[in-house]
């Protein structure tokens, strides 16, 4: 509820308990409380407004609006009746009428800094972005402190991104702001991260890609410490835009290396790109100084095979757990390579490998399955069978039941199958199956997933058996199969005792 | 091979593969945009190779410097099942943790479902100590009884005595927290 802090004069004792009654949504006891107030003090004109809460809170929209209305009309200016009707008013969803609340106020009392700040708001709820600007700027003639200066340039940015004009944007809006925060860098003014934040997106806006970079690569740059990476990040969108890959490749280089985090997907495609278009534009390393703002540039296919190949080497030699990047981003390298037709490629070594490689490392994870379907690509068709096999080698399975199902002797050796099943549906394997190898395939999928419960015996109920996917798996066959055949094939058979959540 | 960055309002479009779980709440829209006008620092997401979000983390700065307990709050955290075990929870808590060092937060506290052992550990490895029980912190939708939360801790570099992590001897209800 409304500020209730320092009890000034006696209205406000004679008052809380009103509000207290409306805290609890004791309704009825506060319009009662209310009535017996205003018998004696009729022209307590909070004691009104709190009975039309009570009265709208109750359902009766149309009695509180004219009792609010009795008080309003008076034009109200102490604070229990303003920020009662602000209450009031919101709850019934009309904000427009809380900014005619707060003119009438200002005109009577145009020194309050308070209900300056209070009309601000009031048009910040409807969106009236001009009329922001001006109550921003009044509340900076009243107390010159920056954020009152800062409201109006925002909402001057506010009207630049809701112009219906694009053009007024760019020639009026925009530069009004640009011009309104320079005044306060020269006058060294500029206190808060956020101010810097606002001047970095008005020049954007503008598209001044090389006077932001100034700002974030500069001492107002400094400011931004709230977000992590905020002005590596900064920079890199601006290098982009700039299309300047020199710069950009650089950075990326620098970001996949520790203290950066070499497991960062983006600045490998970063790093890609760039170098791509600096061979495209024959860029070659100045004789003399620095290759780059952001130091050494890779501008051959050869720089960036030697590059990767150093991250492999770096994560091979660590003792501790190792990251997906670098053998994800090889991947990557090679498939960027193939599109350009550079024999090249070869030099990283050979996808089915490196895949198998991979599966060898991270197999036992499920993001195994996601990580290796975007490279499944790089296998030729004939090589799919191949994979799949060289694959299924790697997992441990127990020796065959008489079933013929070999099945996996713990959960990792599990997961690992689970991913090798779930590559194989994605190369098309269980869709060239017949009918028959279809049906195999189910009871081959049931048989695991039953067997795997056992490995989740103690999970809670709130958490996947390690075997689930197997019976989700089972499902999209039978769907498989019904799209075929039309048949459903005793989909809705129950499989026994499974209490899958 | 994660990609994190700033989590956006077209995310929230997504990232069902990670809160479709029953551990993992999901709020309304109002909230998650709070979070995003007041603290985008803390809103971080990881997104794989593929386009798919594979978890994020939501937090906030509050309390009172002047009393000790400015601190950073871990308000959501999860990871989708089938990026688990990647070390992706540890990485974000650890952002989080590096964002209210800089802001001179004391500690960084979160509540957690006190039947989420699977949470409850996992935090307990990152260095974070039980704190007090909130009773009945966790409200059920459908007749069930209420779950209590621990409130568990880790103090910050600016706690040189470590004095924001002393567990309370006995628990507290939601109105009692600040």
């Amino acid at each position: 509820m409304a500020a209730r802090g320092h009890v000034q004069d006696p209205n406000d004792r004679r008052l809380r308990p009103i509000y207290d009654y409306l805290d609890n949504g004791n309704n009825k006891m506060a319009i009662q409380q209310a009535d017996k107030l205003l018998k004696k003090h009729k022209d307590l004109h909070c004691a009104k407004v709190l009975k039309a809460i009570g009265l709208q809170r109750t359902g009766k929209q149309d009695e509180a609006f004219t009792l609010a209305q009795e008080v309003a009309i008076l034009e109200p200016t102490d604070d229990n009746s303003l920020q009662a009707l602000t209450i009031l008013y919101r709850e019934m969803h009309r904000p427009e009428l809380v900014t005619k609340l707060y003119e009438a106020a200002v005109r009577k009392v145009p020194t309050s800094e308070e209900y300056h700040s209070h009309l601000f708001m009031a048009y910040a709820r409807v969106g009236e972005y001009k009329k922001m600007q001006q109550a921003g700027m009044a509340l900076y003639k009243i107390v010159p402190k920056n954020p009152y200066y800062f409201w109006s340039v925002m909402s001057l940015v506010m009207q630049a991104i809701s112009a219906q004009d694009e053009k007024l944007s760019q020639t009026m809006f925009l530069p009004l702001a640009e011009r309104m925060v320079e005044k306060m860098v020269k006058e060294e003014k500029i206190e808060a991260e956020a101010e810097v934040q606002l001047y970095f997106m008005i020049l954007e806006r503008l598209g001044k890609y090389v006077e932001a970079l100034e700002v974030v690569q500069g001492p107002l740059g400094e400011k931004l410490t709230s977000e992590l990476q905020s002005r590596e990040n900064k920079c890199m969108m601006l290098y982009r835009r700039l299309e300047r890959w020199a710069e950009c490749n650089a950075l990326s280089c620098k970001l996949e290396i520790v203290p950066f985090d070499p497991d960062d997907w983006q600045f490998y495609i970063l790093y890609f790109d760039s170098l791509f278009h600096l061979i495209d534009q024959s860029w070659a390393p100045p004789q003399e100084g620095a290759h780059s703002a952001e130091g050494e540039v890779h501008a051959s296919t050869a720089q960036a095979i030697s590059f990767m190949k150093d991250r492999i080497a770096t994560e091979e030699a660590k003792e501790s757990k190792h990251l997906r990047g670098p053998y994800l981003a090889r991947l990557e390298l090679i498939r960027r390579l193939r599109v350009r037709s550079c024999p090249e490629a070869q030099q990283l070594g050979e996808p089915l490998e490196l895949m198998f490689q991979f599966f060898v490392k991270f197999g036992d994870k499920p993001c195994c399955i996601t990580d290796l379907k975007i490279f499944l690509d790089l296998l030729t068709p004939d090589q799919h069978v191949q994979f799949i096999n060289r694959l299924m080698e790697a997992v441990p399975l127990c020796a065959p039941g008489e079933d013929g199902v070999a099945l996996p002797g713990d959960t990792r050796a599990l997961q690992r199958h689970l991913c090798v099943t779930q590559l194989s549906r994605s190369l098309g394997q269980q869709h060239a199956l017949n009918t028959e190898g279809k049906l195999g395939l189910i009871k081959e999928l049931k048989a695991h997933y039953q067997h795997g419960l056992q490995f989740g015996k103690s999970c809670l109920k709130t958490e996947l058996q390690f075997s689930d996917m197997y019976c989700l798996m089972a499902a999209h066959v039978y769907v498989d199969l019904w799209l075929e055949t039309g048949d459903v094939w005793g989909f809705w058979t129950p499989n026994t005792s499974s209490t899958t959540p | 091979m994660t990609t994190l960055r700033a989590f956006t309002c077209d995310d929230l479009f997504k990232f069902n593969n990670i809160n479709l779980d029953p551990l993992t709440e999901t709020y309304g829209i109002p909230f998650y945009l709070q979070y995003l006008a007041h603290w985008p620092e803390y809103f971080i997401v990881a997104e794989a190779p593929g386009g798919e979000l594979m978890g994020y983390i939501m937090g906030k700065a509050e309390g009172s410097v002047a009393r000790e307990e400015w601190h950073g709050h871990v308000t959501a955290l999860s990871v989708a099942p089938e990026f688990r075990r990647l070390g992706l929870a540890a990485k974000l808590m650890e952002m989080l943790e590096e964002i209210s060092e800089r802001k001179g937060g004391f500690f960084v506290d979160l509540f957690v479902r006190v039947s989420n052992q699977v949470a409850v550990n996992m935090y307990k490895q990152l260095g974070y100590s039980v704190y007090r029980t909130v009773i009945e912190y966790y409200s059920a939708n459908n007749g069930e009884p209420d779950e209590d939360a621990y409130d568990m801790r880790k103090a910050l570099s600016r706690d040189t005595e470590k004095k924001s992590i002393i567990p309370l001897p006995h628990p507290v209800r939601p109105e009692d927290i600040e």
